[in-house]
Formats: C-alpha cells, sequence, structure tokens
C-alpha cells in the first residue's frame, strides 16, 4: 500500500516541480493519442454506420471480420506497421520509422477496430426501421446517415472512449514503431515501461497515475458531452 | 395527380403486390381495406416510393417519374405516418420541424411553421417537451403535425390510430379531415375500421393477396359486401357501437357524415 502512496505523492511532485519532460511526454501522449482517436473517428463511425445500415451481399462476413478485429494483439499492429515503414518497407520512402507520425498511424490502427464494431453494434441497436421512418421524412442519404449516427449517439461516443482508451494505453505497437526514444517517441505507456525495467517502481506508479488521470479526463469531457442534449440535424 | 401502371412488389420469390392500375385523385380521401397481409401497407410504401417495388408508368400530375432515382423528389412530395410511430431525439419542436429543415429551410422558419401545424392539431403546448415523453395520444398529433408541415401533395396514413384511446381516435377523426383540407393535402389511409371507413372515406379499396379486389364508392361496396372478409368487416363493424353513441361519451364524438347509416 505504501508503493501506491508514494506514487501519488511522487506523481504530484513531479507535476508540481515544473519538470520539462513529464509535461512533454505527457502532451506527446495527449497528441497522439488524440490525433489517432479522431482519425479512427473519421474512418470507423461511417464505415460502422454504413455497416450497420446498409444490406448488401457479404455484409455479415464482413461484420464478423470487423468483430474479430476486436481481439487483434497491439503487438501484431506494432510488427505490421513497423514492416510497412521499415526502411526497406513499402513506405520506407516517407521515413515515418521512429516518429511521432508512426505512433499515430499505430494508435489509429488499434483504435479502429473499436471505434468501427461499436458503432456497427449501436446503429444496428437503433435501426429497426429507424431508416425507413427518417426517409420518409424526405431525407438524403448522408441526412439519413447522420440522423441515424446521431440516434446511436451514446453507443457511437462509448466506441470513441474505447478507441481512445485503447490507443493512450497501448505499449506493444508504441515500442515496436516509436522506439521509446527520450523527447521524441516516449509516450507515457512506454515511460512506464522503461521505469519499471529500471525498477523505479515509485516514479512508473506515479506515471501510470498521470495516465489514468489524463484518460479520466478525456473521459469525463466524452461522458459530459455524451449526456447532454444533442444539436439539430443539419446544424 | 398520381397515376400508375404495372405496379409489382416480389421480396424473395414471393409476390407481394401485382397492381395493373392504380389512380390518386386530388382531394379525394382513398381508404384501404383488406385482411392481414394483403399488401395494404406495401401499397402506401410503393405509392411513396419507400420499397422496392417497380412500375411501368409513374405519373405525377403529367410529369412520369422513374424509380429509385427520383425516390427523394418522392419522398419530400409526400409524407408518411407509419403505424407504430416514430420520434427521434429531441424536443417536439424539433422533431415536427425536421422535415423542413431536411428541406434546407432555415432554422427560425422552419419552427414558426412547425409552431402552426402543432398549434392546428392542438399540440401547441407540447412544442418543448422531450418528443420521447409523449402520451400515445400526444405522439398521434405530433406525428400528424409533423406530416403536415411540409404541406405535402399526398399523406400516406397506414392505420395512424390503431394504438389510441376512443377519446385520442375521435378527436383525431373528427379533425383530420380539415387539417388535410388545410394544407391542400390528399389523403390515402389504411384502416381495419369500419366506423373510420364510414366516416372519411371518399373511395375504398379493397386489397386481397396484393390485388385490388374492389375499388369505388363505399356506400356501394359496403352496401353489398361481396368478400367473405368484406361481410366480415361490415357485420363487426355494424355491430360495433357507432361514432357519436358510444356508450362511453355522453356526448357525440364524431357527427357521422351523411349516408354513413346506409352502408
Amino acid at each position: 500500500m505504501s508503493w501506491v502512496i508514494e506514487g501519488i505523492i511522487t506523481a504530484l511532485r513531479m507535476l508540481g516541480s515544473g519538470e520539462g519532460e513529464i509535461y512533454s511526454i505527457a502532451w506527446l501522449t495527449i497528441r497522439v493519442s488524440g490525433t489517432a482517436t479522431l482519425l479512427s473517428v473519421l474512418i470507423g463511425v461511417p464505415l460502422g454506420a454504413y455497416l450497420g445500415l446498409v444490406k448488401f451481399p457479404g455484409r455479415r462476413a464482413i461484420q464478423t471480420i470487423v468483430n474479430s478485429t476486436l481481439g487483434l494483439p497491439p503487438v501484431v499492429v506494432g510488427l505490421w506497421v513497423s514492416l510497412l515503414l521499415w526502411r526497406s518497407g513499402p513506405l520506407g520512402i516517407l521515413g515515418l520509422m521512429y516518429t511521432p507520425y508512426a505512433l499515430i498511424i499505430a494508435g489509429c490502427l488499434i483504435a479502429l477496430p473499436r471505434v468501427t464494431a461499436l458503432t456497427m453494434a449501436g446503429v444496428m441497436q437503433v435501426e429497426g426501421g429507424l431508416s425507413l421512418h427518417i426517409a420518409a421524412l424526405g431525407a438524403s442519404k448522408w441526412q439519413l446517415v447522420w440522423l441515424v449516427i446521431r440516434e446511436a449517439r451514446l453507443s457511437i461516443l462509448a466506441a470513441v472512449m474505447a478507441g481512445f482508451g485503447a490507443a493512450v494505453a497501448e505499449v506493444g505497437a508504441a515500442m515496436a514503431v516509436g522506439g521509446n526514444i527520450r523527447g521524441q517517441t516516449r509516450v507515457l505507456s512506454t515511460a512506464i515501461v522503461l521505469e519499471v525495467n529500471r525498477g523505479n517502481f515509485s516514479v512508473a506508479l506515479a506515471l501510470g497515475f498521470i495516465l489514468l488521470t489524463l484518460s479520466y479526463s478525456v473521459s469525463l469531457v466524452l461522458t459530459t458531452l455524451q449526456q447532454r442534449r444533442l444539436f439539430y440535424a443539419g446544424d | 395527380m398520381l397515376e400508375t401502371r404495372g405496379l409489382n412488389l416480389m421480396i424473395g420469390k414471393k409476390n407481394i403486390l401485382t397492381i395493373p392500375q392504380f389512380a390518386v385523385r386530388r382531394g379525394e380521401f382513398t381508404m384501404v381495406v383488406g385482411p392481414n397481409g394483403a399488401g395494404k401497407s406495401s401499397l402506401l410504401r410503393a405509392l411513396g416510393g419507400l420499397n422496392e417495388a417497380c412500375f411501368t408508368s409513374y405519373v405525377v400530375d403529367g410529369h412520369a417519374r422513374r424509380l429509385p432515382a427520383d425516390r427523394l423528389h418522392l419522398t419530400r412530395m409526400y409524407s408518411h405516418v407509419f403505424q407504430s410511430p416514430l420520434l427521434l431525439t429531441g424536443s417536439v419542436l424539433e422533431n415536427v420541424s425536421l422535415p423542413l429543415r431536411l428541406r434546407g429551410i432555415n432554422r427560425a422558419r422552419a419552427a414558426e411553421i412547425a409552431m402552426h401545424w402543432l398549434s392546428t392539431t392542438q399540440a401547441g403546448a407540447l412544442a418543448q417537451r422531450d418528443a420521447k415523453t409523449l402520451s400515445g395520444g400526444e405522439t398521434a398529433r405530433v406525428i400528424l403535425a409533423r406530416a403536415l408541415t411540409t404541406e405535402p401533395t399526398i399523406v400516406f396514413l397506414d392505420e395512424p390510430f390503431t394504438f389510441l384511446d376512443v377519446e385520442a381516435r375521435a378527436y383525431m377523426l373528427r379533425h383530420i379531415r380539415t387539417w388535410l383540407a388545410e394544407s391542400g393535402t390528399t389523403g390515402v389511409m389504411v384502416s381495419h375500421d369500419y366506423n373510420e371507413v364510414a366516416l372519411l372515406a371518399d373511395r375504398l379499396v379493397v386489397m386481397d393477396r396484393g390485388m385490388i379486389a374492389l375499388d369505388g364508392e363505399p356506400s356501394v361496396i359496403l352496401s353489398a359486401p361481396t368478400l367473405p372478409f368484406l361481410r366480415d368487416f361490415v357485420s363487426l363493424g355494424r355491430a360495433t357501437p357507432r361514432w357519436g353513441s358510444h356508450p362511453l361519451h355522453s356526448t357525440a364524438l364524431v357527427d357521422a357524415p351523411a349516408g354513413a347509416d346506409q352502408y
């Protein structure tokens, strides 16, 4: 128990000292996870809505694939992204390996299945004839998709939270594609692993508390949004 | 105003509708009756462009339309009231304004029109209420207000009063024709209720197994019912207390139209 208290005290001391490195690590974590989540939302929400709404041959097979990607190990994602971004890989020419961009790509690929699958489930749950009613009101295809997404907003914001949670907490892929380089690609999760390996448990715990606080703050914002009355269609 | 030819609807290998010719005439209140599974709801959706029905010809006011290419255009000309009412998240006013907002009308103007129709259907006081908290009767009035805000050329009503209690149903029946007249809308309504037909119909369409079995004056069709379904429909309807003399109500709820008793 003393480890926990010591960890909290260390976390407060690190934050209170105004030490530049902890702030830059936390800021990079927010930027990387936030951008990765945003990208996964831009791709995953329309994709999930499409898979939940539109009937086409083979839809069930694709839905099953999307659901099965929920169990995708992040380290496997990291491996594939590494192979793609490696100097001799197909995207090696871009020089993204061991940069924050590589972390964003990996984070996005880790968050994407969660955002897509949970959006799909949310849309399917509210559907039940909803699109017929909305189409009958004179909605175009895009207006229909927007209104269905609006009706499924609780599930979709849960999907965004799940996506952010996965991206921010992920270690394996961040290590593989980022390399945990100090001042460049060190994020909170990889910094924790480093401190554990060094035996600095109180520092690792302190970083863990900062990560939890960060994750809680983002969830708080999203939960507030989730409970708020929604804006008007077309606005 | 709407003339169709060669209406055909298949779901899988099952033939749902086969209607060689059908027309909706302006200002005429058409009522569609028939046994369960006769294709009444499918007919309404087909005419409104909401299902996968095929037509050899679909003409609106002399202009040929193609489906599904013109589906959006048609859904913006017509309105639908479904058997199971559905209001979206938000206030009543937002829901009733929604069809106008979808057509690009600005928020203030849409709210103004919506308020007019909410007041007309005696639902003005509900405007700021959360739409998900309304009773059945309130929902029916709001749904009808929403259907009329765009002043559609035709409103397709699919058993709109099924889940209403006697009083709410009587209220709607008493006023619906006035509201349609005010918005210049023609009504096509599916019903299972003899009294509704006796009260509202200018024209009666009887459906059976995806086809139109009879189409004509209600008084003619109901005075000499030729189909087994129709005989039951009439005899059960006559056995039910008439609107205006319902034992639950001390005052007349609905004035029966002249000649309704002769059916």
